[in-house]
């Protein structure tokens, strides 16, 4: 499903290079749930950006369904974004100035041929499915937390992408909140949706079929979940 | 359409939360476009021979001779100057006209004003727009018939109305009666000497002496190009002094229309070019730090629409629509501004009694083939930049708010 291979990262100043991530492979499989855990600063965020096409990677390649996607130019890898990765960030992102409808519709107004009635459709039926049908007028400075993260799942579902890439999901949410919004990912794992996470709290990362230990730019260790 | 929607609501929110910065791109915008529509109107009127300068192209202006040793040679008499026109075998029309500052009285108001002495035949060379009435004619000079000719605006202030049609003035004790209107034009005829703005015929002007004469016209056929009516007057003229034996000097390359005139001045040369330059470029420079201030303020919303899967490309289009929503306003606005701001520069030019007239109206054609690639230009520069720069960014970057990277 998706593969990196030999990824490496490096931030250069004039007096130094840093790797932020040092020559890192890692195939996550159709289906799989996987985690990415490790203290803070370790490069874990960074290679979810690489894997995502939010960042470049000094070297190495990214392959997803069997296409080496880093060889595309901007208008290929915005539509390899739009319509096989969705994304869940921290932070939310959701654009402020729109209604929760309208960011959920956002990513389908970058795709040719998707009518808005039946965008709209899509979007009410995916906020349906989170619990937020009641709140869909509403614009995200009025919701919570919680009820924001659950829009933005709405948001990376609407274009029915193959893998999620969800950035510590529940970092900015009290534990009530992250159950719910691990209840929500391990639903859409269930119902088939690849998905690759991040997170630095092992309560969360136990939710996970497989985690990945992240240090100092290294993937360390690589462990089924015995929990699940 | 459904993106341009999308990239339109995005930007309306911002348009109001940033109220300072939206007033200040459409105000300056505004008058910006205020004074290129004025300048690019003067140029359009001049440079494209627009009424009553139509024939621009095919109109000497005979000035005064030089004999071979440089000396100027007498001037040609009033009287003298159907014998001259004639002695032109493709000439279709010439116009003589003198003025002269004149008191007239419309009712019991006196009204001191420049009088314009012509003959039917500067109606045939100049092809002003009649709104109402017609000109003077051969029949009315034969007749000695006391009508005149007013152009709008004259109109407007010496009677109240420019439906004047029939209506009279006195001068020298006669009543002259008005039988035609024009409508107003650009007065940009050639070097410096006005075509008028009330008009009668030159029979009536009994002070003019021999030692002042008229300015005389030579209208063209159009059958000659520029260079054979060149030709043509530097032939006949030297024919027609060498018949009375005046030795004239009229080398081909010193006759010049009145459309080459203009070319000769540096204001159409380049003068204008340079002033629009300016009239961009410093509101530009203006707007581009604005607005990159501005677009910074959207750094995390451009990043969220590139993750979301938007191109580069569409997201400075998304960007591109707020400043472009900003630009249209001010250039709208900047169109409607015209009108007052020519009304005053009119109004200082008024202030004489030459009565200049620097604008009567807009274009068109104006607004289509100079003032809307002006504004592609002037959105480019002013909001294209910094949208450029932002729409480029790392997307990571973009997202955490990162301004350097």
């Amino acid at each position: 499903m998706l593969e990196l291979r030999h990824i490496t990262k490096v931030f250069r100043t004039r007096e130094m290079e840093t790797y932020a991530i040092d020559d890192v492979s890692l195939a996550v499989r159709k289906g799989e749930f996987v985690s990415i855990m490790g203290p803070s600063g370790c490069g874990k965020s960074t290679l979810l950006n690489i894997a995502g096409l939010l960042d470049e990677p000094t070297g190495g390649e990214i392959i997803l369904d069997g296409q080496n996607v880093e060889e595309l130019d901007d208008k290929g890898k915005a539509s390899i974004r739009n319509s096989k990765i969705g994304f869940i960030f921290q932070s939310f992102h959701l654009i402020s100035s729109l209604s929760i409808i309208d960011n959920v519709i956002l990513p389908l107004t970058f795709r040719n041929g998707v009518s808005h009635s039946r965008s709209v459709q899509k979007a009410e039926a995916l906020l349906e499915k989170v619990g937020l049908s009641h709140r869909m007028h509403h614009f995200p400075a009025q919701l919570s937390g919680g009820q924001c993260q659950r829009a933005a799942i709405a948001r990376a579902l609407v274009t029915d992408p193959e893998i999620i890439l969800a950035d510590e999901p529940t970092g900015n949410l009290d534990s009530r909140n992250s159950e719910e919004i691990m209840h929500l990912l391990e639903t859409m794992n269930a119902s088939g949706k690849t998905i690759l996470m991040v997170t630095h709290s092992d309560e969360i990362a136990r939710h996970t079929g497989r985690i990945l230990m992240m240090t100092d730019g290294h993937i360390s260790v690589s462990s089924k979940n015995a929990s699940l | 359409m459904k993106r341009l929607l999308t990239y339109a609501r995005l930007s309306w929110p911002d348009i109001l939360r940033h109220k300072s910065y939206s007033i200040f791109v459409v105000l300056g915008s505004a008058i910006a476009f205020a004074f290129i529509t004025v300048l690019m109107q003067i140029y359009y009127t001049v440079a494209f021979d627009r009424p009553p300068f139509s024939n621009a192209g095919r109109i000497v202006k005979i000035e005064s001779f030089h004999g071979r040793d440089g000396k100027d040679v007498r001037a040609l008499r009033d009287s003298e100057m159907q014998d001259f026109a004639g002695c032109f075998p493709d000439v279709e029309s010439c116009a003589m006209l003198s003025q002269q500052l004149s008191n007239t009285y419309v009712g019991d108001a006196i009204h001191p004003l420049m009088l314009y002495f012509t003959n039917p035949g500067f109606w045939d060379v100049f092809d002003f727009r009649f709104l109402d009435g017609r000109p003077f004619s051969e029949a009315d000079m034969r007749d000695r018939a006391q009508v005149a000719v007013v152009e709008k605006n004259l109109a407007q202030e010496l009677f109240g109305s420019a439906d004047v049609t029939g209506r009279g003035f006195q001068y020298l004790g006669r009543t002259f009666t008005v039988v035609g209107v024009v409508d107003s034009f650009i007065e940009f005829p050639d070097n410096g000497s006005a075509l008028g703005n009330i008009w009668i015929p030159q029979i009536f002007n009994e002070k003019l002496s021999n030692d002042t004469p008229s300015a005389l016209y030579l209208l063209f056929s159009r059958d000659l190009d520029a260079r054979e009516i060149r030709n043509e007057v530097s032939t006949c003229s030297v024919s027609y002094f060498n018949g009375r034996d005046i030795m004239v000097d009229c080398p081909t390359e010193s006759v010049r229309t009145l459309h080459d005139q203009r070319g000769d001045g540096w204001f159409f040369t380049w003068g204008i070019w340079g002033i629009l330059f300016i009239l961009v470029l410093v509101p530009s420079v203006n707007i581009i730090s604005l607005s990159s201030a501005n677009a910074y303020n959207r750094l995390h919303e451009t990043g969220v629409c590139r993750a979301l899967g938007a191109s580069s490309s569409s997201s400075f289009a998304n960007l591109m629509t707020e400043h472009s929503i900003l630009v249209i306003t001010g250039v709208i606005i900047g169109i409607l501004l015209v009108y007052p701001l020519t009304s005053a520069l009119n109004a200082v030019l008024d202030a004489g009694v030459f009565r200049i007239s620097l604008f009567s109206g807009i274009d068109a054609m104006v607004i289509v083939i100079f003032v809307l690639p002006v504004f592609v230009l002037f959105s480019l520069l002013s909001g294209g930049l910094p949208a450029w720069r932002i729409s480029r960014k790392n997307i990571a970057d973009s997202l955490k708010g990162n301004i350097v990277s």
